[in-house]
């Protein structure tokens, strides 16, 4: 019983995140391509731990430990699992036949790194004794990053197939910042591992994971905004999906639980300061308020023009 | 009649079956054309199994048993290769999933997906017919359609083969002693 709720402890997460995903680019739960998308990520995942392994293998080591952690985050963990999640996206997810608009990009981007996530997840969640903490702390920090990074390989996918300002050489730039993104985050934390100092490490852990959650979710909207107008102009934007009320939901769900699973994680550990631990619940507190902005703006302009809203974000 | 027979359970036998109508069309050379334009290559063998089923009693049609040599000795990556993606991906989950609850997937997984991938590749063929109807979609458009959703991707299943070679590689390494134990 005890190993059924560790599974889902594993993979709910990314579930939830992807659930922000869905909401965001007005999909759907029952949107196959979707989850070929998830499930093909996942696979990635263990394509990127044979990598992973490998390049670390081969890596040589130079003794200064702030460069080798800066050279572990790059090419044993960014530029591998960055580069597989676009390999998948770019080669099987954005191919499906049911996929018509460009909206659906950042789904099936979501999708990919969302299923990538659960697979790692899986794998760090079964490994440890101590899965309690590890799920929790890797809930509110890995895998809403893993989502961060494929909301911004969808949005920079959207924007290199946007219909009348298409520029092809825009694409790398959708592989790129991902992997920017993923190497500043695991820097400090793999330089942490090899015992550099800690706390300026930790306060630039901090600060990647705040600039990276207001960059990439501006990013987003302004993209997304382009793409509703695309698929509008193309005759292929589907009004019907309704997802206001959950977007208002999920949100305040994720704002108030983010900080909570942080403290009660580092509390359960002994800590006795373990409130300023609702400090690495950024990115839970990010992706919930940009949802409950969401979902408010389009129902305002539901009620304002009374038609389903959709250009709104 | 009384609302309590109205309302009473259809009998099994008149309910309909998963896609009865592509069965009974009688316009079975159009079956074929779109058949074979989903599959792609080698579509004659799966035109067989879906004629091996139209053969079989509407109950047991769509468990209708075709041996596949290449699933036998290829596992998942003959889906990724038919662009069965989320199939490929469950038959490589699934089993994770399953080891870490009850210790052990089951040897015989790999003889049941052999016995059944070719009528599960057929069935897919048949849902995707089924949506281009509901899609009301026709001439040239259909065909696109079909034959995109269907035929055979080589990169996906070179990247399939590079994670069946891995599988082999860390089972290896494992009964040789090379890896941790988790």
């Amino acid at each position: 019983m005890m190993r059924v709720v560790i599974l889902l402890a594993a993979i709910s997460p990314p579930l939830l995140v992807l659930g922000y995903g869905i909401a965001k680019g007005r999909g759907s739960w029952r949107f196959e391509a979707m989850w070929n998308a998830f499930l093909v990520g996942a696979v990635g995942g263990i394509a990127a731990i044979g990598c992973g392994w490998l390049i670390d293998h081969l890596l040589p080591k130079s003794g200064n430990l702030l460069l080798d952690a800066g050279a572990a985050a790059i090419l044993v963990a960014a530029v591998p699992e960055e580069t597989i999640k676009f390999f998948v996206l770019v080669t099987f997810a954005e191919k499906h036949v049911d996929v018509r608009r460009l909206q659906d990009l950042l789904i099936l981007a979501m999708a990919v790194s969302l299923g990538f996530a659960m697979l790692e997840n899986f794998f760090y969640v079964i490994s440890v004794d101590d899965w309690r903490t590890t799920a929790s702390l890797r809930a509110i920090t890995a895998v809403p990053g893993h989502g961060i990074n494929g909301l911004a390989m969808g949005a920079l996918l959207m924007a290199a197939r946007m219909p009348r300002d298409r520029r092809p050489a825009r694409i790398r730039n959708a592989l790129l910042v991902p992997v920017v993104l993923h190497a500043a985050y695991d820097f400090p934390l793999l330089a942490i591992e090899k015992n550099v100092e800690r706390l300026w490490l930790a306060a630039m852990w901090l600060l990647v994971i705040v600039v990276s959650s207001a960059l990439v979710i501006t990013l987003c909207n302004r993209m997304l905004a382009k793409a509703v107008t695309a698929d509008r102009a193309a005759g292929r934007d589907n009004v019907s999906v309704e997802t206001n009320d959950w977007l208002i939901i999920g949100g305040i769900a994720a704002v108030a639980a983010g900080p909570l699973l942080a403290a009660s994680a580092v509390y359960a550990k002994g800590v006795e300061l373990a409130s300023v631990a609702t400090v690495l619940a950024v990115f839970p507190i990010a992706l919930g308020i940009d949802s409950i902005r969401t979902g408010l703006k389009r129902r305002k302009e539901r009620f304002d023009t009374g038609r389903p809203a959709s250009l709104a974000l | 009649m009384s609302v309590a027979q109205d309302r009473a359970p259809q009998p099994r036998h008149t309910k309909r079956l998963p896609y009865s109508a592509i069965f009974d069309a009688p316009d079975q050379d159009r079956v074929h054309a779109e058949l074979a334009t989903f599959f792609g290559p080698h579509a004659d063998v799966y035109l067989a199994v879906y004629e091996k089923m139209r053969a079989a009693e509407p109950a047991k049609r769509m468990v209708v048993r075709a041996w596949s040599w290449p699933v036998f000795f290829g596992s998942f990556t003959w889906f990724f290769y038919r662009k069965m993606y989320a199939y490929g991906a469950i038959v490589i989950l699934l089993p994770l999933a399953v080891g870490y609850l009850f210790g052990s997937a089951g040897g015989g997984v790999w003889l049941i997906l052999a016995i059944w991938a070719k009528a599960w590749y057929v069935n897919a063929a048949l849902a995707r017919i089924t949506k281009a109807d509901q899609l009301g979609l026709a001439g040239a458009e259909r065909s696109d359609y079909l034959r995109r959703a269907g035929g055979v991707s080589m990169v996906a299943g070179i990247f399939a083969g590079a994670v069946f070679v891995l599988f082999l590689v860390l089972a290896v390494a494992n009964s040789a002693g090379y890896l941790p134990g988790v």
